[in-house]
Order: C-alpha cells, then structure tokens, then sequence
C-alpha cells in the first residue's frame, strides 16, 4: 500500500493543524516555519512543545535567539502555559542564544555552531526531549552576519536534530516580498505563515508549501489566536460531508409554516430566512427560538439589535424572552459585528455552544456579518458554521437582509444556498396600490413543501400566513404583472391540453 | 602564543564544548571557537578562527599588557 511508504508523523495536537497536515509534521524531521512580523512564529513554535507536553507527555526543549526565556514564560502564560512548572518538571527545556547587549561578540573569522549544537544535544538528552523549536534565523542573522555560514550551520543543525531522532521547527522570517528566501528552497518541509491585510482586514493564515514525501492539504488556511489557548486553525474548506441526517422534525413556532414546510423544519436543519428589511425576519427568528420544546434550549446571536431592543419586539409578538432567559432555557448574545473578524466571531459562536448546549440556533442576521468580511471569508465562514451546526445536531436558523426592497437576492444567498437544508424568502408584494407581504418556501431539502407564494401579517400574535397569492406575478423578482381572471383560464387550458397530448 | 606574549601573567582555559555542555550553556556560547577574555573587565568575546596574533591582541585590548619581544 501507498500509505506505508508514508512517513511517519508527530501529531502536533495544534487544533485543525493535524487535520490539513494528514496527521501532524513529518516525524524526527525539521520543518522550516517561514513568516513575517507579527505572522505568530514564536506562538507556534512555543505551542507545537506545548501541546506535546499537554496532550502526548512529549518533553520539549525551546531554543531562542530572539526573546529571553524570561520574557516568553511571561508572554505565553496567558495561553494557560505553565512554562516555568513544566521547567521544574523536566518537560520543557530552554536553551538561551538571546543576545545579550553586554557580550556581544566581536567575529574575528570563521566559525560554526558547535556551541549552540552541544548545548541543544546536552538540553534534549537532559529532559529526553522529543520536540525541539528554534526561534528564529531571523535573530540569528542580526546577532553573526555572515548569513552564508548561518544558512549552512543550519542545515548541519537540522542534520543533527534528525540524528537525534527530535521532531523540530525552525522558525525563518519572510518578507513576503517577490522572492522566497533561500531556506524555503532547501528545506525539506516548509510552513508560511501569513498576516496580511485584505480589504482594510487583518487576516492570519497558514499554508502548507511542502512536506517532501508526505501529504498534506494544499492551499492557505485561515487561523486565529484564541486568547487562552493560542493558535486554532478553521480547516473551513475541507469540511467534510458526514453529517448524520435526522427524519424528526420540530416546529417552526409559526403552524401554518410548518404545514408548508410539509410538517416543520427537520431537527438538525439549517434553514435561511430571506427578506427585505421589516418583512419579518427577525419575528421568524424569534417565533423559531420561543417555540422550545421539552428539553430544549435556544440560542441567538443577535449582531443587529441590542438584547433591549430584541426583548422589546420579542414582546411586541408576544413572546416572553427574559423569562426564558432567566429559566435557564435561551440565552441571547447580542454584539456588534465590528468587535472581531468572522474566524473569531466563528470561534466565539463555537463557545457558546459548546457552553450552552443549545438545540435550537438562530444568527439575526448574517448580512451584518457579511459587512465585515471579504467575500471568501464571509462564504467560509458560513459553511464552517453551517457544517458545525450540523454536526452538533442542532437545528439552525439564519437571517438574511436583501438589499432592495423589492425582488433581489443576497450574496448569503448566492454563497450558503447549497449548503442550507431549507430556503425561506419573505417578500413585499405591491398589489393594486397596497403593499403586502408574501413568503414562499423555496427548497425545502428531503420533504415535499408548499410551492405557493403566501400572504401572511403579524401581529401582536406574530406572524399569520394566508392565503396564496393569485393573479400576481413576478413577486420573486420584484417586476409584479398582474393577469386578468380571463389570462388565468387561458393558462389553465394551455396545461389542459399539454396533459392531453401526453 | 599567549605566553609568547604575555608570560606567565596569563590564565588560558580551554574547554571543548562536546566534552563540557554545561559550561557552553552556562557562558551561552553559541559559535565555536569563541575566545571570551574575562579579566581585564569588562567582557568580551570573540568568535571565529583566530588569525592573525597582532590582531587578535589589539581586539582584546591587550596593548599595554605586552611582553616585550625578546
């Protein structure tokens, strides 16, 4: 078989990492993480040992040539590691090549790194280490020139560290200029890690360039850097389809809904609700997370309106929020978009689930995400939150705001409307001078569903839906025709004979 | 080549790093050779072959320490 000519791999326990890296770094070999300032190198390069030590009792050993050992047990102990008690317990090991101002040496000729390779050997035969990170070639540089020599006693470090039978990374800086520095070239695997700025947005991303003889997911990944536990990848584009899917339905609060979804929304279905603004998405929401069974629990993201405000239409349609919320049964959480981009907002969501353990999710709405987004974070975003959602059973419900009144589709739409069970477009419908609403159900994924486009009104009940609407076409596109009673016999006939000469 | 220049006034330590791990981590050496001249204070370190004896003196600031030649 293929897969036995594979190397071996150190699952690096990085969260996402092992799953774009089929399995983590190529084992007892070095890999070159190349990136530039700022692109969180030293952050991995600490969390590949510290994941080790957490989750595989692996010991590590943490050569710097940039921060003092001092200054990074501070730094990284917000992530929630204890460096200086996994020193005292023989887990983790630093070797200090930080410049010291008061020694600086003076180069006289040439040299090698013997030093440096004694003393790591030393470091990784004292605590039995299995992990080593070097940090970074960049510093390196600055404190012996001579970047020929460097570039070459690296190569003789790496050789050694294989020697020694350690799965390491070396840390290099990149400018992310046109050219590739040398080490890219020469190294055997190499990981870029990138920070740029895409439409006046931050956005982290990692890239796999190579692992030589093994395979890996190709393209960038975007990442984040999670306040207590450091770096978590969102493999978003390699979600995979394996969502159990489930015959049981549950109600969407509103009955006549349910009749024309053909007995409600399945319970781990996601079903986006699209409409103008006022058209009543926000009711559909609402009406979907009150309507609790036993056992359940909601959650709403709300990105649009304060948890006043929500309260406030919440009672308007006669639905009780606060007193669900103190039952212990919904939880609201209201934020501004702005507060962070969407691979945080994605891994804040997560939280809350994790935390609540909610059946029933609605997001009021995902164009207020939209706004902060490039378009394929946005559409990244959503399949990852709809994948995941999934996942965890739960049913989901998005809003979605058209940007016209009339007619129109919305990007969220044109993005998430293959990964979305159900679609749910609520409409004005200007009838004879009037305008009035309309809502269809435009896909309801597994079940047979209502084709009709009906009337509906809300209330202090909240919504009631009608009657179809007859006579009037063109209401999806918002270019309405109305046909006389005489055209609608016609187009009755015209069917009438199609079926007769088949 | 010390003696040579200094006499008997001089304390040379030589200490193979392969042999001695302990001690490279302790001074914090990272390249061999390095050459660190501990007294005079303050400090200091050179690295890399050394080649040429007036050189090297002069950057270890030993001037005044000379030994005349005989």
């Amino acid at each position: 078989m293929s897969t036995s000519r594979e190397l071996t791999r150190c699952k690096t326990f990085i969260p996402g990492f092992d799953l774009i890296s089929n399995g983590g770094l190529p084992a007892g070999r070095t890999t070159l993480v190349s990136g530039g300032p700022g692109s969180a190198k030293t952050i991995l390069a600490a969390q590949f040992l510290a994941e080790g030590i957490r989750n595989a009792s692996q010991p590590g050993c943490f050569v710097t040539f940039e921060e003092q050992p001092a200054d990074i047990r501070r730094n990284l102990a917000s992530f929630g590691w204890n460096i200086e008690k996994w020193e005292d317990e023989n887990k983790w090991i630093f070797v200090d090549g930080s410049l010291h101002p008061k020694d600086e040496p003076v180069m006289v000729g040439d040299y090698d790194l013997g030093g440096l390779m004694a003393r790591v050997n030393h470091a990784v035969r004292t605590i039995n280490a299995q992990r080593v990170s070097l940090d970074s070639i960049g510093a390196m540089l600055v404190q012996f020139g001579m970047p020929v020599v460097i570039r070459r006693e690296l190569y003789r470090v790496a050789w050694q560290l294989r020697e020694m039978d350690v799965t390491s990374i070396i840390t290099a800086e990149h400018t992310g200029q046109a050219e590739a520095p040398v080490e890219e070239y020469v190294a055997d695997n190499v990981i870029i890690l990138r920070n740029t700025l895409e439409e006046e947005k931050r956005r982290r991303t990692l890239e796999i360039l190579k692992f030589r003889g093994a395979s890996h997911l190709k393209g960038e990944f975007p990442f984040t850097i999670s306040e207590d536990s450091g770096i978590i990848l969102l493999p978003l584009s390699s979600i995979e389809l394996r969502q159990k899917s489930s015959d049981k339905r549950i109600t969407s609060g509103i009955s006549e809904l349910d009749a024309m979804c053909g007995g409600g929304f399945y319970r781990d279905s996601v079903v986006l609700v699209s409409g103008a603004t006022g058209t009543g998405k926000t009711l559909t929401a609402t009406q979907f997370l009150a309507a609790l069974g036993e056992d359940e629990r909601g959650l709403l993201f709300a990105f649009e309106e304060s948890r006043d405000q929500l309260y406030r239409n919440a009672l308007g349609w006669g639905v009780d929020f606060p007193s669900l919320e103190a039952a212990g049964r919904l939880r609201i959480v209201s934020e501004y978009p702005e507060v962070a981009a969407p691979e945080d907002h994605l891994l804040r969501i997560k939280k809350q689930i994790e935390d609540f353990q909610p059946t029933r999710t609605a997001v009021d709405s995902l164009s207020a995400l939209e706004r902060i987004s490039t378009v394929r974070t946005f559409r990244e975003f959503v399949l990852a939150l709809t994948s995941y959602l999934k996942d965890k059973q739960i049913a989901g419900v998005f809003t979605s705001t058209t940007p016209s009144l009339l007619g129109g589709s919305t990007v969220t739409e044109a993005h998430i409307s293959s990964v979305t069970d159900s679609i749910i477009l609520l409409r004005y419908v200007e009838a004879f001078g009037e305008m009035r609403r309309g809502i269809t159900v435009l896909k309801m994924r597994g079940s047979q569903h209502d084709r009709n486009i009906r009337e509906y009104s809300i209330d202090s009940g909240g919504m009631h839906i009608g009657e179809p609407f007859r006579g009037i076409s063109g209401i999806l596109s918002g270019q309405f025709t109305h046909s006389t009673s005489s055209e609608l016999q016609t187009l009755h006939r015209m069917f009438e004979n199609d079926d007769e000469e088949s | 080549m010390c003696k040579d220049f200094l006499g008997n006034h001089v304390m040379l330590e030589i200490i193979d790093v392969l042999q001695r791990p302990d001690e490279a981590e302790n001074e914090k050496i990272l390249a061999t050779p390095t050459l660190i001249r501990q007294s005079p204070g303050p400090a200091r370190r050179l690295v890399g072959d050394l080649g040429e004896p007036d050189r090297l003196i002069q950057l270890l600031g030993l001037q005044d320490h000379i030994r005349p030649r005989q």
